[in-house]
């Protein structure tokens, strides 16, 4: 194993010093980097001209500009753009503005569109099943631009206005009432007397929530209130033992219990605590739960039960943090929402310049900038996600093992976590690492629709005024990436798959 | 646009990691006569319902785009030209009607401009359908390009092993290292202006890897079958035994991934459009008439939404179709049934 | 270009947005002062990004530097309202005292300082002259004028100096230190980081010692990049109403005011700049993410931007037009009947109506060259010239030419840059029309039209489409129609064409030196008339500007001369 991640990190290394030169022959080849300048006067023109000649160094030839960067790239300088200003400076900032929006986009991606994937699978060639297949080609075939352009009108534009009377028509009611109904119903086993009853249950269930969302104007000051905090923990708490550890009351289903408890509690204990915290503190408290967690499970769970009992403590503990932090950050809405003059989607940029407010502010206005470019993105890679998590747990329900569970009389939701889920969800791991790489490269197209200034902003200007320098800091970036994690990829499936590396 | 999104991913299983895996199909199919497998193909391509209205779906949009406004020196029947410019009849709307007359519609109706003008009184839909030939001819070049060129270097990859393949596939890595955006703009960029012959061929030189490690592995498994083995012991040349024993039977993984690829291509080639770097004027495309006329989508969304139209229809229409052909080529994933 | 708004190309100005903007100073009208008050803030938006504190150098002299810049300096004059020329008494006066030779006095106001609260005096104004007369390597974006006057005689600490002119020059009174492109940097800046002090900065200047001033020159040039973070706030010091508050690499830049500012406080106290694409704009300001945006107009954006509540939005002349210029070294538009034929079927009303008149109803052909429709003579000067006689198309007539000619069928290679919806639009209308006349127009818009190798410098085009950007004075188009020396790139300089008359190159030599307004306009009328009786180039229309603002905001009043939109940030309020 160590001679093959050895071999297969010195092949990474020469694979992108090789990929740095076409990159940068390729680069240094876009255009004419002294055009703007020819149009100057003759008496300045000259020394403008001169000037960027040493600083891109255009009298040496290509070959030597290229190791005169890789030296400097090796010592982590990236060299000055055109205009002389410091790649490494802007890339930090590039950087940091990509990763915002690509890490919250592919977790999102990775999480709902295996979920969806899963049951589509489990429920193969329902109505369900075929209207995600469906969706998913058509995700596939969207040109992203085009969605991107729609979202801001629609997702922000119009959204907004609708919040300053947040109503919602009857007829959009009835209509996700009567989708919500067809989805659960064509989830549900069982025969035509449960679909019906499914379908009127979940129909009746949206049509409520969302008439009282329409009824209190829940939009313009939303929150989830104590109530909700605690159904969902609690409701957490039996979903995640049951999936983990069966449907009967255990010790396991006793910890996931105890830490909705728990949580609950702190919801209203650390109340001061939240009112503006700093980042330190959410981390902190989120180490605290894991701790606070653990414990209850080890301590719950007993001999027997303690690996399942700390899953699901901890799986719960999480969960109740998170909705807690959504019901904090929707409590500020309207003093952000105000402060906005209402209109709290923005369509451009990663935040507002100069804005000062709460932590929760400032991060609904993280929010609010995020929003419209992560859809955009989620929208395809989830379909991805979906179609592959699909494709493999139909692949691993196929397999013998499988069968060989069912028959030695396994509960199915046993055969399905233990067996099936686990296995088919390995493809998944590589290509999730597959994925990241790329999605930096491809999250160009989505930055420059909703004017973010980040990553692809460099490649575009660099190849647009034949300037090398940004569009290899670019590329040390993303293409670094996408050889990192496709090497991490490999020596995963290697150690899952032993085959691999024998052949 | 990336690679992953592009293309619908394929079977986990073709995944490049795991090339050694036989191919069951592959190797039953080499027990009955090929005629046989290709009816078996293509009556199952036939059963897959999306994949047939997607067949009839591109045709009618390649049939459309090319007999309407004709294309070189082959006049078409309708009768205006995505060039002619010619005064603004009120504002510009489409004059397409499909409000039939009883509903209190104008009656079903294609009138002078069915998509209506753009800025200069062009006809939209002449445009757009100029729009369509482009997008599609790029898409068509890159995908052939792109195939013969992963068939070449996978094939050989595959079954020359040793100094070859490791030259081949590292050479392959080192173009997957590079973001597909990044290069593809690269090299559009510097196309330049040579015309969507050019950039469909170079589009097609930098987007062939992921199918050439698909051939590579099916090659891989392929070399070591008896039959390789057979014509080899009696002499047979490499070229010979890879162009008529391999090739054949790799035939499957090409078409899907070819189809994909051009699938990929059409968003491919849009979205450079859209960040100026493919098509260029005078020449469009539909990704260059949805970026110029972005800014109408409120004001005169027709312009806006004839183009994404067509580049959804086309996109979809052969991704189905690859979808078909996969299942036709190697339907094991539809076997499970509950 | 030349602090006069010397006449670029306007590719410049149009597709890539690089507007140059000249100097403007602070405002005498005073209003808005209620809106002052604390924390108030405007949101502009900008497609390029800021890189420069100094845009008197050639390479940063654009618009997204200008936009900033401008409120951070002021001058002895600058751009008022409706372009023309206005003295800035906030920050001195001045005055022509001699005619022969020509001398023109300047003196600051006492109360002017930096906003590091030095002096601003006598070395800040050698320097300025050091830069702008070309003679020491300072980067300049252009000398003319200044080249021609006497370094002038004063020391560190007066506030009083002249500039003597060797040859009349009839801009003087736009040709001191204005504000934005021209105007003053600081010299006790530039002498510390060039490591003297400001007397010895003062002394090189005089003794035109090179090498003492070499560190200087380097920090001139280089020192106020903008590099992932502004220049150390010690090293930019600003001499107008508001200073650099904020930044943020890629995102935004905040101004707040001056506290040194001797003049009236701005009305508005953070003018925040955004970078944003244009074509992002119009959505950005209609969610209220920004208060104003002047993007290029368009009949969509005009539409769009009208539909909206709360917006307001104008569309304005600016000092910028559109043309055609024929090859007068090698091509077949040497033979004057054929520039008559081409000229009788460009469809100039038809390019107006389908092109101008969405976006702005009351737009005309523009039917002579150097005097703006919207600007006084205008009307005589075509009368005088018979340039309006040409805007209908008569393909009949151009016909007739062309088989007199025996060129029907004529290839004729119509240049222009890539990248511009509506010239690419103007050029397939031209084509459309004259290819009914007979000639076989190829359409070659090229993204290097511009470049050494492109098409406009090695004369590979027939007709060239482009705009001129300039301003009302005659030094601003003069160079475009003198003979050249030779039709090479390097050498036919603005002439791109090589049209060469001597009777004209003495008449544009007569209206430099002429400073009698109505005397110069007669001028004009008689170089007009040459210019269409020769078909030397053929103006299509003025290009309209476009800037749309919330209605929250007041007091913002577009400009046809390069200020534009910000020549009067300081007073915008915001309710």
């Amino acid at each position: 194993m160590l001679v093959f991640i050895a071999r297969r990190l010195v092949v990474s290394v020469f694979v992108l010093f090789a990929a740095t030169f076409v990159m940068f022959v390729l680069a240094t080849n876009t255009g004419d980097p002294l055009a703007d300048l020819r149009e100057l006067p003759e008496n300045a023109r000259e020394a403008a001209m001169a000037e960027r000649i040493e600083r891109m160094r255009l009298n040496l030839p290509v070959y030597s500009r290229y190791f005169l960067w890789l030296g400097g790239a090796l010592t982590g300088d990236f060299g000055v753009n055109r205009q002389g200003q410091d790649v490494n400076v802007l890339l930090t900032d590039a950087v940091s503005a990509t990763m915002q929006l690509v890490v919250a986009a592919t977790l999102l991606a990775i999480i709902i569109g295996i979920a969806i994937g899963v049951v589509s699978a489990l429920r193969q060639y329902s109505g369900f099943d075929h209207s995600v297949t469906f969706g998913a080609f058509v995700a596939f075939s969207l040109p992203i631009f085009w969605v991107g352009v729609l979202l801001k009108q629609y997702g922000a534009i119009e959204f907004n206005n609708w919040l300053a009377q947040p109503a919602i028509p009857p007829l959009v009611i009835a209509v996700v009432a009567l989708l919500a109904g067809l989805a659960w119903s064509s989830l549900v086993v069982g025969d035509r007397r449960t679909r019906i009853i499914a379908f009127a249950g979940a129909a009746a269930a949206t049509a409520g929530i969302l008439t009282f969302v329409s009824v209190t104007r829940w939009f313009t000051d939303p929150g989830l209130g104590p109530v909700v905090v605690a159904v969902s923990a609690f409701g957490a708490a039996v979903g995640f033992s049951v999936l983990i550890s069966g449907p009967s009351p255990n010790r396991p289903m006793y910890a996931a219990l105890a830490s909705a408890a728990v949580g609950t509690v702190m919801y209203f204990a650390l109340s001061p605590v939240l009112a503006d915290p700093s980042l330190a503190v959410i981390g902190g408290l989120a180490l605290a739960t894991v701790a606070v967690c653990v414990a209850l499970g080890y301590g719950i769970g007993g001999v027997l039960y303690r690996r399942e009992a700390v899953a699901t403590a901890l799986w719960t503990g999480l969960f109740t943090g998170g909705v807690i932090f959504v019901d904090r950050m929707l409590r500020s809405f309207a003093s952000y929402s105000s402060s906005m003059q209402g209109r709290p989607i923005s369509t451009v940029g990663a935040r507002t310049p100069n804005y000062q407010g709460t932590f929760w502010e400032l991060s609904l206005d993280s929010a609010g900038h995020l929003a419209l470019p992560t859809l955009a993105l989620i929208l395809v890679s989830l379909a991805t996600y979906t179609r592959y998590s699909r494709a493999s747990m139909l692949e691993v329900m196929n397999q013998d093992y499988v069968r060989t569970a069912r028959a030695k009389g396994l509960p199915e939701r046993t055969v399905m976590t233990r067996h099936a889920l686990r296995n088919g969800l390995i493809p998944i791991t590589t290509l999730a690492a597959y994925d990241f790489g790329t999605v930096i490269g491809g999250a160009v197209v989505t930055e420059t629709v909703f004017g973010w200034r980040a990553m692809g902003h460099l490649l575009l200007t660099g190849l647009n005024e034949a300037d090398p320098a940004p569009v290899m800091a670019f590329f040390v970036v993303a293409g670094g990436a996408i050889v990192l994690f496709n090497m991490v990829a490999d020596i995963t499936y290697a150690y899952l798959d032993p085959r691999i590396r024998l052949s | 646009m990336t690679t992953h999104h592009d293309a619908p991913p394929p079977d986990p299983e073709d995944g490049t990691t795991a090339p050694g895996h036989p191919d069951p199909d592959a190797a039953a199919g080499l027990n009955i006569a090929a005629r046989t497998q290709w009816q078996l193909v293509r009556s199952r391509f036939f059963r897959h319902r999306a994949a047939l209205l997607g067949m009839v779906l591109l045709a009618g949009v390649v049939l459309l785009s090319f007999t309407s406004i004709g294309f070189g020196p082959v006049p078409g029947w309708w009768d205006k030209s995505p060039s002619a410019t010619g005064p603004l009849t009120d504002g510009g709307d489409p004059t397409l009607s499909l409000v039939p007359r009883f509903l209190g519609g104008a009656g079903l109706a294609l009138g002078e401009h069915p998509f209506g003008q753009d800025n200069v009184g062009k006809d939209y839909f002449a445009l757009t359908m100029r729009g369509t030939q482009v997008s599609l001819t790029v898409a068509f070049l890159v995908g052939i390009v792109a195939t013969v060129v992963a068939t070449v270097i996978g094939a050989c990859a595959g079954y020359f092993r040793g100094w070859t393949e490791a030259v081949l596939m590292r050479l392959t890595d080192v173009l997957i290292a590079i973001p597909l955006l990044a290069i593809a703009a690269a090299a559009a960029k510097i196309a330049g202006q040579a015309g969507i012959v050019y950039l469909g061929v170079v589009l097609g030189l930098v987007t062939w890897t992921q199918t050439a490690r698909l051939v590579r592995g099916s090659v891989l498994s392929l070399r070591e079958k008896e039959f390789v083995e057979a014509a080899r012991s009696v002499g047979t040349s490499s070229v010979r035994i890879i162009f008529k024993h391999i090739l054949p039977n790799t035939v499957g993984v090409i078409i899907v991934s070819v189809t994909l690829a051009i699938a990929a291509a059409v968003l491919l080639e849009s979205a450079l459009s859209f960040l100026g770097m493919g098509v260029q004027p005078p020449d469009t495309s539909l990704g260059r008439l949805i970026t110029d006329y972005r800014s109408a989508m409120g004001t005169r969304p027709w312009l806006f939404y004839w183009p994404g139209l067509f580049i959804i229809l086309i996109a979809l229409s052969v991704n189905f179709i690859g979808d078909g052909l996969r299942d036709a080529f190697d339907p094991r994933q539809n076997r499970v049934r509950d | 270009m030349r602090i006069t708004g010397k006449i670029t190309k306007a590719t410049a100005v149009v597709a890539a947005g690089a507007l140059v903007l000249s100097a403007c100073s602070t405002s005498d009208s005073g209003d808005g002062g209620d809106a002052s008050s604390g924390s108030s803030t405007i949101t502009l938006a900008w497609d390029q990004e800021y890189d420069s504190f100094n845009n008197t150098t050639a390479g940063a002299n654009s618009s997204k530097n200008a936009i900033i810049n401008h409120q951070l300096t002021s001058g002895f004059w600058y751009f008022g309202e409706g372009g023309a020329v206005a003295p800035n008494t906030d920050f001195g006066t001045y005055d022509q005292v001699s005619d022969d030779p020509q001398i023109v006095e300047y003196s600051i106001h006492p109360d002017a300082v930096w906003s590091d609260g030095e002096v601003i005096d006598c070395s800040d104004a050698l320097l300025w002259w050091a830069q702008q007369s070309g003679r020491f390597e300072f980067s300049s974006n252009g000398t003319a004028g200044v080249e021609d006057t006497l370094m002038p005689d004063c020391e560190i600490g007066d506030k009083d100096f002249a500039l003597e002119y060797e040859v009349p020059f009839s801009d003087w009174a736009s040709n001191g230190p204005g504000n934005g492109n021209n105007t003053l940097m600081p010299a006790h800046v530039v002498a510390e980081q060039g490591g003297l002090t400001v007397e010895e900065l003062v002394e090189a200047i005089r003794d035109e010692d090179h090498d003492a001033l070499a560190d200087s020159v380097e920090f001139f040039n280089e020192g106020w990049t903008v590099t992932g973070a502004l220049p150390d706030s010690s090293l930019t010091p600003s001499s107008g109403p508001y200073q650099l508050a904020g930044y943020e690499a890629g995102q935004s830049l905040t101004l707040e005011p001056n506290e040194s500012w001797w003049g009236e406080a701005p009305a508005t106290s953070n003018i925040v700049v955004r970078w944003i694409a244009s074509d992002e704009q119009t959505q950005a300001l209609e969610n209220r993410e920004i208060n104003i945006m002047r993007p290029q107009p368009t009949v969509d954006l005009i539409n769009q931007v009208e539909a909206l509540e709360g917006v307001e939005y104008q569309v304005y002349d600016e000092y910028i037009y559109e043309h055609l210029d024929f090859n007068f070294d090698s091509s077949p538009f040497e033979e004057y009947e054929l520039r008559e034929a081409f000229t009788e079927c460009v469809p100039r009303q038809l390019i107006v109506d389908n092109l101008i008149k969405p976006v702005q109803p009351d737009a005309e052909t523009m039917d002579v060259r150097n005097i703006a429709p919207f600007d006084p003579g205008y009307a005589e000067a075509v009368a005088a010239s018979g340039g309006d006689q040409w805007a209908e198309v008569d393909l009949d007539r151009s016909r007739e030419l062309l088989e007199e000619l025996d060129m029907v069928g004529q290839e004729v290679r119509l240049g222009f840059i890539g990248g511009n919806p509506r010239r690419q639009q103007t050029a397939e209308l031209i084509k459309d029309s004259c290819d009914q006349a007979g000639f076989d127009v190829q359409i070659n818009g090229e993204d290097t039209f511009f470049d050494t190798d492109g098409g406009l410098s090695q004369n590979t085009y027939d007709v060239a489409m482009y705009a001129w950007s300039g301003s009302a004075q005659v030094s601003s188009w003069n160079s475009t129609f003198r003979s050249p020396d030779e039709c090479t790139g390097e050498a036919k300089g603005n002439n791109n064409g090589c049209y060469a008359n001597d009777d004209l190159d003495g008449l544009l030599a007569d209206v430099l030196q002429e400073a009698d307004p109505d005397a110069q306009l007669e001028i004009i009328n008689e170089i007009e008339t040459i210019l269409w009786d020769d078909l030397v180039t053929i103006p299509l229309f003025s290009h309209p500007g476009t800037a749309a603002w919330s209605d929250n905001v007041e007091n913002v009043i577009p400009n046809p001369a390069q200020t534009d939109i910000v020549w009067n940030v300081w007073d915008w309020s915001v309710q």
